[in-house]
């Protein structure tokens, strides 16, 4: 029996911190210190090693300056601009295309260990003429897509990787700024985004063993699984992948079949789950909560939307797509597989990044300095809001400048800024996406809270006690009751005021449709609710022209605790929180006023910056 | 003497005065290679375009270092030009550049320092290697989000309390009432960065207020107020060999920068308008 006491004992606290096989929802937080502080940082940032950044314009912000920079150091860019963060963020992770990694600087270096290979040799002379966004560009995009690299340099590859982690761990400070340790895993068959970014829990003892999957060596995610669980068993490290816009995944980012064509199979929602714990949904290419096609009723829905194509932009979109490209509708059709295959496929938590390939992890409207160095805020590049993307022939649609997001951050709910405390953070979803503004979320849901709960100094101690946090579950209503969703919402201390605090409620319909409703549950400047709507809108301070607006309305702190008034206790449902700031200037406007630009009348000049929690999610 | 009145010799004479009274009006004919002039004209555009971009004008340093970084360019530009490369394109111009760069800034990468050097760096540069000031402060939060009469009438209160050493009590406050050896790091973080540039002109162990910051309106009792200590080298000797080589790489591109303009006299005609 003694032999076995251990192993029980861990597979008791090992259910209870996932939070199922209870009978009661009772936290399993409420005996260890719980996270009293939200970190804020970025998961995705490109620098000059990746292979579209160099050529882009941003040639001289590597890994270093990059994570120097989140750090609050002033860098300066190609155009010669020293710039620098409003304030420093608390993690960052340099998350580089391991397609051709390093590559091009070595290249444009004619450094001798890439300058040996013909195609080496041959590339570099283009690069020399100036051809590098034209020619070379276009052919590492047939490389990528057909997954057939001219030039393949193991040697040199674990050079760029390794420089990479000693950037991270040169600049990782536990406790003040952590540098994590990451690259991004960048497929796209036919032109269809199904990019990951890989996070590493470990430093540089264990990240340094292997070498990062890339397209070329697989156009399948579940390759890239496979390739987690290896750098598992190696090192004994941890490891996660955040896949991000569905938006231009034609269809694929949350289908109902792999990409080898075969409809997805209990395991593969295990093996999903256990490796891809949350999604970034809103980044610089859109923003992927929902869409106005798949939620006609929600007034919030289209912004900063971005659906003409896939990443290639060669393959046009079609209606059946949406359903399976955005968050809201991606967990409602988790929970419909889960019913079919015992597991749900899609129960993700949610966070922003920027995707920014300049080196600057930067989201501020006022000063947005683009994703490419070529879309820099210059007056040379004053046209930046017309320019289209990508510069390449052949592409059923383009971008345009102007429709750019200036997004977006994760908030993490860890016990320390650490790798360690922030991964696992992660790991459980206790985690929430903001499009660049730093509003503090709280979230917690049980069926024990009280009105006044909310409004405690210490709701959160009661609300780690009496539930769960964002990312958790709740389940078996006792019976004649509803679940309870505590939120607690301060602005950021340098932003805009709040508008308000809305649930995201989100089921399948007895018959099979995917079914949604979206309450207001908390708005400023003593508005009435009534039937989950709030009586008028906010309204709005902002001086397009002047690019200004003031905190003259809004309210500074939100709190409430919800009774979920349509509850069905035999159905199976997720709860998430958006919150909206109040209506703030765009980067277009900023450029409008600044760089003298006259945009046309539908480009948006104003927008309300949101945070999206990860969900609650019941089960009866 | 008969050549002196030689037609062909009384032209030449007289162009060789039009060239010199020329040269003396316009004076570039005869510019040798290596000058380098920038007009009031070009000063003035490139204020303008830092103010476009920051919503400011440059400040006198700043102003400096812009048109320190346009003379490299120009520099960097004709050296292109003499290896060949004759295109007159801006992004032609910086990747000219930058390739120059990468010869110099290479050679920085494989600097090692002394550990003299290295001390002498951590002493020069000891304000970047003391810890932050530490705060310890008590705090009483209201929330803006009410009538201006509401608001004025509760802080009226909350300073006749004051006066009368009475205890004072705010709104449910977002942020903690009770703040014992923050740094400012943290303070910045989590109160904003308009509290935090206020907390270093506060005065003492008294309540100070109303302070206004982003989140609303406090009254603050500032306990301590710790300066940062400075960390002992053998701790962070790391970090600084870091830095150190991250500055030397910067210096030894600027020496050679500076090299390059040693060979070029240089002109700038300030507009004016810029008094200095």
């Amino acid at each position: 029996m003694q032999k076995l006491l251990l192993p029980i004992l861990a597979g008791i606290t090992l259910c209870s911190s996932v939070g199922f096989a209870e009978e009661k929802s009772y936290s399993p937080y409420a005996e260890r210190a719980y996270p009293e502080n939200v970190y804020f940082g970025d998961t995705h940032l490109h620098t000059s090693v990746s292979l579209d950044a160099y050529g882009d314009g941003n040639t001289k912000v590597g890994p270093d300056e990059a994570y120097r920079w989140a750090k609050g150091e002033v860098i300066a860019s190609d155009d010669g601009m020293p710039t620098r963060i409003s304030r420093p963020l608390d993690f960052l992770m340099v998350a580089d295309h391991a397609e051709y990694m390093g590559l091009v600087p070595a290249l444009a270096r004619q450094d001798e260990i890439v300058m040996k290979d013909p195609e080496g040799a041959r590339w570099a002379k283009m690069i020399a003429e100036g051809k590098i966004a034209s020619h070379v560009f276009s052919e590492f995009i047939i490389d990528v897509t057909s997954n057939k690299p001219r030039m393949a340099n193991p040697e040199f590859e674990m050079q760029t990787w390794n420089m990479i982690i000693d950037a991270a761990e040169a600049n990782n400070e536990p406790g003040k700024f952590t540098a994590l340790i990451g690259f991004e895993y960048s497929p796209f068959p036919d032109g269809d985004n199904l990019h990951r970014v890989v996070v590493f829990r470990d430093d540089k003892e264990k990240a340094s063993q292997v070498k990062p999957i890339s397209a070329f060596d697989s156009n399948d995610p579940e390759d890239l699984w496979k390739w987690l669980q290896a750098y598992e068993d190696k090192t004994g490290g941890q490891i996660l992948a955040i896949p991000h816009n569905g938006n231009i995944s034609g269809g694929n980012m949350f289908a109902l079949s792999t990409l080898s064509g075969n409809p997805i199979t209990k395991e593969y929602a295990e093996t999903r789950m256990r490796w891809e714990p949350i999604y970034e949904v809103t980044q610089y290419k859109g923003d992927g909560e929902t869409h106005p096609f798949l939620s006609p009723d929600d007034q919030f829905a289209d912004f900063e939307t971005w659906d003409k194509a896939n990443l290639a932009m060669l393959k046009p979109h079609k209606d059946e797509f949406y359903k399976h490209e955005y968050a809201r509708s991606a967990l409602a059709l988790g929970l419909d597989q889960e019913a079919k295959l015992g597991t749900n496929p899609f129960k993700f938590g949610m966070i922003g990044a920027t995707d920014s390939h300049t080196g600057f992890a930067q989201t501020a409207e006022d000063n947005f300095l683009g994703k490419y160095g070529v879309a820099s805020p210059n007056p040379e590049n004053a046209d930046r809001w017309k320019k289209e993307w990508p510069p390449v022939e052949g592409t059923v649609a383009k971008m345009i400048g102007w429709e750019s997001q200036s997004a977006g951050y994760a908030g993490v709910w860890a016990t320390e800024n650490t790798r360690e405390a922030l991964w696992d953070a992660m790991k459980r979803k206790e985690v929430y996406a903001t499009t660049g503004p730093r509003m503090t979320v709280r979230m917690f849901g049980g069926f024990d809270f009280s009105g006044s709960d909310a409004h405690r100094p210490d709701m959160a101690a009661i609300g780690y006690k009496k539930g769960v946090p964002m990312g958790g579950d709740i389940m078996k209503a006792p019976a004649g009751r509803a679940p309870t969703i505590m939120v607690s919402v301060s602005k950021d201390p340098d932003g805009a005021n709040l508008d308000r605090i809305q649930i995201v409620k989100g089921w399948v319909g007895a018959d099979g449709k995917l079914m949604e409703k979206i309450y207001d549950v908390a708005v400023s400047d003593g508005r009435e609710i009534s039937m989950g709507k709030v009586s008028s809108p906010v309204g709005s301070t902002v001086d397009v022209e002047d690019a200004s607006y003031t905190n003259t309305i809004g309210d500074a702190v939100l709190a409430v605790t919800w009774v979920d008034p349509d509850f069905d206790a035999s159905v199976s449902s997720f709860y998430y929180s958006r919150i909206l700031e109040i209506p703030t200037p765009r980067w277009t406007a900023y450029d409008q006023k600044r760089l003298g630009v006259k945009m046309p009348d539908n480009v948006p000049m104003i927008l309300q910056e949101r945070a999206y929690t990860s969900p609650i999610w019941y089960t009866p | 003497m008969k050549f002196l009145r030689e037609p062909f010799l009384h032209f030449f004479i007289l162009g060789a005065f039009f060239f010199g009274l020329y040269e003396v009006v316009n004076p570039t004919i005869f510019a040798p290679k290596n000058q380098i002039t920038i007009e009031a004209g070009r000063v003035i555009s490139l204020i303008e375009n830092f103010d476009k971009k920051w919503n400011r004008t440059p400040t006198d340093s700043e102003l400096v270092g812009l048109v320190d970084n346009y003379i490299l360019e120009e520099i960097y530009y004709r050296k292109a030009l003499e290896f060949g490369l004759d295109k007159n394109d801006v992004l032609i111009r910086r990747r000219l550049r930058q390739k120059m760069e990468f010869l110099t800034s290479s050679i920085a990468a494989q600097l090692q320092p002394s550990d003299e050097e290295l001390i002498e760096y951590y002493k020069k540069n000891s304000q970047k290697y003391s810890k932050e000031n530490s705060y310890s402060f008590e705090q009483v939060y209201i929330n803006r989000d009410r009538s201006s009469d509401d608001l004025s009438k509760i802080i009226e209160q909350i300073q006749i309390s004051l006066a009368d050493g009475l205890e004072i009590k705010g709104d449910l406050s977002p942020v903690p009432l009770v703040v014992e050896n923050m740094s400012k790091h943290q303070v910045i973080r989590i109160f904003g960065k308009r509290f935090s540039e206020q907390l270093d002109d506060l005065p003492s162990n008294q309540w100070i207020g109303p302070v206004e910051s982003g989140l609303g309106i406090h009254f603050i009792f500032l306990e301590n107020l710790e300066l940062g200590l400075l960390q002992e080298f053998e701790e962070i000797q790391e970090q600084v060999k870091q830095d150190w080589v991250f500055e030397k790489s910067k210096e030894t591109l600027r020496a050679a920068q500076q090299g390059l303009k040693d060979e070029y006299i240089i002109t700038i005609n300030w507009p004016e308008s810029v008094s200095n």
